[in-house]
């Protein structure tokens, strides 16, 4: 029982924190999750931003050194002296700055005076060059991105063309599973034209192709995301499509190599290709989930040709993600256990003032009215427990009040039976002197020889000898009426009541009472409360002869005494392990005020009242004693005649 | 008519004295005898026509003595006489034994009568008249 409050506080604890912590856990999952995924995100669009800006700056930078080379002085030399070399010269050093694949100069009459390219050292062909020729005919600067077809990229270099050529590695649900090769490529290219003394001369023109290359990808991822690893492998690639092919990234295969030659997933292909809008969500690169970003490339004509994309692994971020979460878990569940010791140590802390009250209510039940109460605790427990001490204290005035209250009631009845055996010990001792009178002075009367006077005197000596006798009967009538209510009373019943009056003295002096009441004992006429006053006068006496530990019986039983072979009569025992009585005390101890105790404490008219009591009642009282064992108070009394 | 013998015992000389004086006024035979014991070994000397019995005395009270004459002396009437005006539980035994009682102090006309009483309402009385 007292287990069980512990118990539910423990438990109610626990499962409080499980609840909060299962909360907590719930929305912080989701919180979690959404967190880095948005945060995954913000980033992986900051980067894609960078990469474009990337992108568009090599563009830039091609077209600010061609423009720069445009304006050198000398190219109109070149022309008229057909000094190709020179021009030659120029392109190479252009090239080497801007690493670019390939260059060329074309005159204002669309002849391309001279090409320029990584395996190829010139090699002049019909063709010119798209973006030289756009420029020709605007005769401006033209520059971004271009596709070129593969009869474009082979006039340029052939080695290079067809180096560029991309073999797509096909998907089962390809559309266009007819075509196993990309032929055409994707370059960033500018054209400048070159003016002297206000002429237009021609087009310088140079560019890379993006095909197979490796260096803006690299570039860019580097830059991005310096390079950061996760479990061995880069965390960040960078992809350039042209239509839906992968032709150049850093994103790798299975089997660890560039993943060059695959393709866009459908879902996101028609979002950014088509509809021309961006993409950032989880998507499936290759074969691992990626958390991407892919926006459209225009070429110069502002048609969508490629599409840029940047990915980070997702695993890098489920990691971190799992990690803040098992964090997540380790907290709550070391709430929980905080929350159990906390609770135990909690209920030992809260449960003790109960305890305490428990063992202190266990200890009033058992008669103990002076407790000690440990310290008062705060809040309701010391409510509590304050609350019950005032309940004891009360209890204790209550008990005070009974024992005064049966005190005073044993006064009173002392003192009505011992005025009323005054009165009648007074009028039996009158009585017999007062027969005296009476017969004498009538014996005197009789005689025939008085005189008148001596008549006269006599009579009147008569006369008052009868008022006497009416006044010592008045008085014995006043004492009867004061002493004697009989009813008819059930002897155990008027014993256990006085015990009842009389038990916590005795508790509180730590005395046991034991009534042990005969089977079967017939109703007498008594006195009642004269009787109550006797068996309390008896066990009062005891339980001051009794040191605490010790014990008092009280039985009842039939003495089958023979007297005229019929008297039955009760036997009330009241014996005390007390200190005893020695034999000169157990002499005086029925006479009036004989007493042992202090003044004010006994009269030495309790035993005298009490042997009056129950001489009235036809009974009497012996005592049997030994010094230091403890003694016997037996009242004897005769049962009604007619109950025989 | 013969002498009517008549044994008076209480603890109480005055009594005594008293009961002596009246009855032998009377012509009874009176003897005296002042407690309990003394009158029990009277009683088996001689046989009295009637025993005036005080009932508180010393050692013995005089309802027991009472009942032991009853069984005893079948032809001895008793007379309890008393100072306490029939205290309850003994008038309950007298009235219930129907004994003669009669209470301290008494005239002497009220013993005459109590003790005439008696003695006339006794069966060998009658049969002897
Ligand atoms: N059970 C007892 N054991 C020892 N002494 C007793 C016992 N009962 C009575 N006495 C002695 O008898 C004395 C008289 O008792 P009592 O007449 O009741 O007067 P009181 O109790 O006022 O002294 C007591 O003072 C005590 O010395
Ligand atoms: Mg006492």
């Amino acid at each position: 029982m007292n287990h069980n409050i512990r118990l539910y506080l423990i438990a109610s604890l626990l499962g409080m924190t499980v609840m909060v912590g299962g909360i907590s856990l719930f929305f912080g999952t989701y919180l979690i999750n959404k967190a880095v995924i948005s945060e995954a995100k913000n980033r992986i669009c900051f980067d894609l931003n960078t990469a474009l800006e990337m992108y568009s700056n090599v563009e830039k930078q091609i077209n600010s050194c061609l423009s720069l080379t445009a304006l050198e002085q000398g190219w109109g030399d070149c022309i008229s002296n057909d000094n190709t070399q020179k021009m030659k010269n120029r392109l190479t050093d252009l090239a080497q700055i801007l690493n670019l694949d390939f260059s060329g100069f074309v005159k204002n009459d669309r002849t391309t005076l001279c090409r320029q390219s990584r395996n190829t050292p010139n090699t002049p062909g019909s063709l010119i060059n798209p973006v030289a020729l756009l420029a020709l005919e605007s005769k401006s600067t033209v520059s971004g991105t271009f596709v070129l077809s593969h009869e474009e990229i082979k006039a340029e270099d052939p080695e290079l063309a067809e180096f560029m050529k991309i073999k797509l590695i096909n998907r089962s649900d390809d559309e266009t599973q007819g075509l196993t090769e990309e032929m055409s490529c994707m370059i960033i290219a500018a054209a400048v034209p070159i003016y002297e003394d206000n002429l237009f001369l021609g087009v310088i023109y140079g560019g890379i192709v993006l095909n197979k290359s490796t260096e803006i990808v690299d570039r860019v991822r580097k830059t991005v995301f310096q390079n950061e690893t996760f479990k061995g492998q880069n965390i960040g690639t960078v992809t350039i499509f042209l239509k839906n092919l992968r032709i150049s990234t850093n994103v790798l295969t299975k089997e660890g190599v560039r993943a060059v030659g695959t393709q866009i997933s459908e879902e996101v292909g028609r979002k950014v290709l088509i509809e021309g809008g961006s993409w950032i969500d989880r998507a499936f690169v290759v074969d691992d989930w990626n958390i991407t970003a892919y926006k459209p490339i225009k070429d110069y004509h502002g048609s969508i040709e490629g599409v840029l994309s940047v990915g980070v692994i997702e695993s890098k971020y489920l990691d971190f993600k799992r990690n803040t979460l098992l964090v997540f878990i380790a907290i709550t569940a070391a709430g929980i256990i905080i929350a159990a010791v906390l609770g135990y140590v909690l209920s030992i802390f809260v449960l003790h003032p109960v305890y305490e009250l428990i063992k202190i209510s266990k200890k009033v039940s058992s008669g103990d009215l002076y407790p000690k109460m440990g310290k008062i605790s705060k809040g309701e427990m010391g409510i509590l427990q304050k609350t019950f001490m005032e309940m004891i204290v009360t209890l204790r005035e209550q008990n005070i009040h009974q024992k005064e209250e049966s005190e005073k009631r044993l006064i009173i009845s002392e003192k009505q039976a011992s005025v009323g055996r005054l009165a009648a010990g007074v009028a039996h001792e009158i009585n017999n002197p007062l027969t005296g009178v009476l017969t004498f002075t009538h014996m005197l009367l009789r005689r025939k020889d008085l005189d008148s006077e001596m008549r006269s005197d006599l009579e009147t000596i008569a006369k008052a000898t009868d008022r006497v006798k009416v006044i010592v009967k008045g008085l014995l009538n006043f004492s009867r009426q004061i002493k004697l209510k009989p009813e008819l009373s059930d002897i155990n019943k008027e014993i256990k009541e006085t015990i009842n009056l009389i038990e916590n003295q005795a508790l509180v002096k730590r005395v046991f009472l034991c009534f042990d009441p005969g089977a079967d004992i017939q109703k007498r006429t008594l006195d009642r409360s004269q009787f109550q006053s006797v068996i309390m006068n008896i066990l009062i006496n005891a339980i001051d002869a009794t040191d605490p530990g010790g014990n008092i019986t009280i039985s009842t039983r039939y003495n089958l005494k023979t007297q005229n072979g019929k008297h039955r009569e009760i036997e009330i025992i009241i014996t005390d392990s007390g200190c005893g009585i020695s034999p000169e005390q157990l002499d005086r101890l029925f006479d009036p005020f004989f007493t042992t105790k202090d003044v004010g404490k006994g009269t030495g008219l309790g035993l005298s009242v009490s042997l009056g009591i129950i001489e009235h009642h036809g009974g009497t009282i012996s005592v049997k004693s030994q010094i230091g064992k403890g003694s016997s108070f037996i009242i004897h009394l005769p049962l009604d005649k007619k109950n025989e | 008519m013969s002498k009517k013998d008549i044994l008076v015992i209480d603890d109480n000389e005055i009594v005594l004295k008293s009961c002596k004086r009246i009855l032998e006024s009377e012509n009874y035979s009176v003897t005296i005898c002042s407690s309990a014991t003394e009158g029990i070994e009277i009683i088996k000397k001689h046989k009295y026509d009637l025993i005036i019995l005080d009932i508180v005395m010393p050692g013995c009270n005089g309802l027991t003595l009472s009942g032991k004459i009853k069984d005893d002396h079948p032809g001895t009437r008793v007379l309890i006489i008393s100072g306490y005006m029939e205290p309850k539980p003994f008038s309950e035994i007298i009235k219930e034994e129907k004994m003669n009682f009669l209470s301290k102090p008494f005239t002497p006309e009220e013993l005459l009568t109590a003790v005439s009483e008696i003695i006339t309402a006794m069966p060998t009385n009658k049969g002897i008249n």
